[in-house]
């Protein structure tokens, strides 16, 4: 073999290996500069590939060298990326290394976003610890579908609402096209003014302590009057009932009249004595002799009288209280206040009622006036009918706000 | 058995005349500029004489390739985009087409020139008399054709893109206006470089697969023939497998 066939052997040995050479070349004008290797682990890379850029705020900083994959531990982060930066370019322990899409039409790169810039820089061989994936094109184009037919679906709802109040439908819509229903609101509000201006002037009133109600509230005097007129009815309640206890029981004169025969016996046995006396003296016996002589007649004699005496002071002592006007029959008999006072209040009871009757004042008007119940009634249906349709309105309303708040 | 058989040595010793002829050729380029003569002479055959056919050339392909390109982008509504195709031009159709025409053009002339002088044994001739044909003959050629094939391209590229506006301007009613704008928004300036320097390499392979083909003219007439006819394929196919390579290293770059 001659040299020269030789030295063309070998060049075009070299030119193969060159030209094999260039398959797998590949971004290399960052592993021929300055730089340090950083790993992190990935759960998915989607289509990153060996030699594509990493970026750090959108501009270059190196290229992703290696990409591992191990299937073997156990891990939710199965793919080892090995990045090479460039010298001078600081990634620090709290910076994230996310993949995202390079394009709509595919393609990655690994963004480099900062986290604390106060954290250690990582120097060579160092883990990335916090690492995304981005969703790819086609999670995307899924996540749009879905998003797309929610906004479809709201403008339906929304076009089926505008037809709706062009329509005159529902409140909103009658409030927009309907006359009729503008003029009853319109009464609605004018009603619930004279209804205010009532309970207004019914307030003023009370505040004046004009009527029962008012006067109760504010007239100081006639709830001491009440008050009085309620104690006393309380304490002649009370002085009857002892009387009658007293009487029950037998104690003094009256209830020994009631209660104790020994009285009408001592009496009829006066009588009796007294008749035997006359008989006696009748029968030319002298009364004189006898009571000379009779010496247990004079001790019957001599307990009546005692008796007597007794009954009498029990009488004096009863009549001196009912003059004194002591006990209830006596202040009934002796004052006239209480009668006044139950005069008064039945006078304020007959105002009342009299006011009442004439359909004066608020409970007067709700007594007699048949508007102001119809105007009553109304508010409340016009009230019960706005809730109910804000009821029905609110979620439309919420998700209306929603989708618009979103533009 | 021979390690390798006859046509594989052959191939092999070309390769080394070629590493030969190339290193020699690139080593007297500072006589060729001494002897401007004859240097001149080459860039007046390489760039003057070219010029009409490379314009024609490279207006016919701006023309063809906004017409298909034109009636493709049309079906998807996007035809505004055919800008683009001026792109292509410039990354591809533009150095290999121009190579294509030199290499018809020039190379062919070179082998058929050599190849006379060869078989005329007029090279022998030149070296009784103290002159290294390699230098006489190949440098002054090789320097044109790298000097010129660069100019020659941004000429061609030049023409394909005016043609592929006036193209779209007519067929698809594209103002060259958006043409222009869609075209220059999406140029880089790198792209613009790696094309000029392809086309520097393409000029080197034309003018040396041509004078190595006429160094080894053998057989007279018929042999000129002959070696003009493989100048052209071979310098093709060495453009087509040297565009492969250096687009894939310049893509890396």
């Amino acid at each position: 073999m001659t040299r020269k066939v030789l030295v063309g052997m070998l060049l075009l040995g070299a030119l193969f290996v060159f030209g094999l050479a260039t398959f797998y070349v590949k971004n290399w004008q960052f592993y021929v500069g300055k730089g340090y290797q950083l790993r992190a682990n990935f759960p998915v890379v989607h289509t990153l590939d060996e030699g594509d850029l990493v970026r750090m705020a959108g501009v270059s900083v190196g290229t992703v060298q290696e990409l591992e994959i191990n299937t073997e531990a156990a891990t939710r982060y199965p793919v080892l990326a090995v990045l090479w930066i460039r010298a001078g370019v600081d990634v620090r322990a709290d910076d994230v290394a996310i993949i995202k899409l390079a394009s709509v039409f595919g393609g990655n790169y690994v963004a480099i976003e900062r986290g604390d810039p106060a954290a250690r820089v990582l120097q060579e061989g160092d883990q990335i610890t916090r690492t995304e994936a981005a969703p790819s094109v086609t999670e995307v184009v899924e996540q749009s579908k879905a998003t797309l037919s929610e906004i479809q679906r709201a403008f339906e709802d929304l076009t089926a609402i505008t037809t709706d109040l062009s329509e005159g439908k529902g409140t909103l819509g009658r409030m927009l096209k309907d006359e009729e229903f503008f003029n009853q609101l319109d009464r609605i509000r004018a009603d619930a003014g004279e209804a205010m201006e009532a309970l207004k002037v019914a307030g003023e009133r009370l505040e004046k302590g004009e009527g029962v109600l008012g006067r109760l509230i504010m007239d100081d005097d006639l709830a001491g009057d009440i008050d009085g007129l309620v104690s006393d009815a309380t304490a002649l309640a009370e002085n009857i009932r002892a009387i009658s206890e007293e009487v029950m029981d037998g104690e003094g004169t009256i209830g020994k009249l009631f209660a104790s025969d020994e009285l009408y016996t001592k009496l009829s046995d006066s009588f009796d004595a007294i008749a035997d006396v006359a008989g006696s003296m009748q029968d030319g016996e002298g009364i004189l002799p006898r009571l000379l002589d009779d010496a247990e007649m004079a001790d019957e004699v001599r307990k009546l009288l005692a008796d007597a005496g007794e009954a009498a002071a029990n009488l004096k002592e009863i009549t001196a209280e009912v003059r004194d006007g002591e006990n209830t029959v006596g202040r009934l008999l002796a004052s006239d206040e209480a009668y006044q006072k139950l005069d008064a209040a039945l006078g304020d009871l007959e105002e009342f009622t009299s006011a009442l009757a004439e359909g004066e004042g608020t409970l007067g008007k709700l007594v007699k006036d048949d508007e102001a119940y119809k105007q009553m009634t109304q508010l409340l249906a016009s009230v019960q009918g706005i809730v109910d349709t804000y009821r029905e309105q609110s979620p439309v309303i919420s998700f209306a706000g929603a989708v618009f708040g979103a533009f | 058995m021979p390690l390798l058989s006859e046509s594989a040595k052959s191939v092999c010793s070309a390769a080394y005349d070629v590493a030969a002829l190339t290193l020699v050729s690139v080593r007297h380029m500072g006589y060729a500029l001494k002897r401007h003569r004859l240097l001149f002479r080459q860039l007046y055959e390489v760039g003057n004489r070219s010029l009409i056919i490379v314009g024609v050339f490279g207006l016919f392909i701006g023309l063809i390739l906004v017409l298909y390109g034109g009636d493709r982008l049309q079906q998807f509504g996007q035809e505004k985009y055919i800008g683009l195709t001026g792109l292509a031009i410039i990354w591809e159709f533009g150095p290999v087409f121009t190579a294509f025409i030199v290499a018809g053009r020039i190379g062919s002339a070179y082998a058929a020139e050599i190849g006379t002088m060869q078989v005329a044994d007029e090279i022998d001739a030149l070296r009784s008399m103290g002159i290294k044909p390699e230098a006489y003959l190949a440098s002054p050629r090789l320097l044109a054709c790298v000097l010129l094939m660069p100019v020659l391209v941004a000429y061609a590229d030049f023409a394909a893109i005016v043609g592929g506006a006036g193209m779209a301007w007519f067929s698809l009613r594209v103002a060259p206006s958006e043409f222009f704008r869609v075209f220059f928004q999406y140029l880089e300036f790198q792209e613009m470089t790696r094309s000029l320097a392809k086309s520097v390499v393409f000029g080197g392979v034309i003018a040396i697969t041509g004078c190595y083909h006429g160094f080894t003219t053998t057989g007279g007439a018929e042999g000129v023939g002959k070696s003009t006819t493989e100048s052209v394929v071979h310098s093709l196919l060495a453009i087509l497998v040297v565009d492969y390579f250096i687009g894939k290293l310049l893509l890396a770059v």
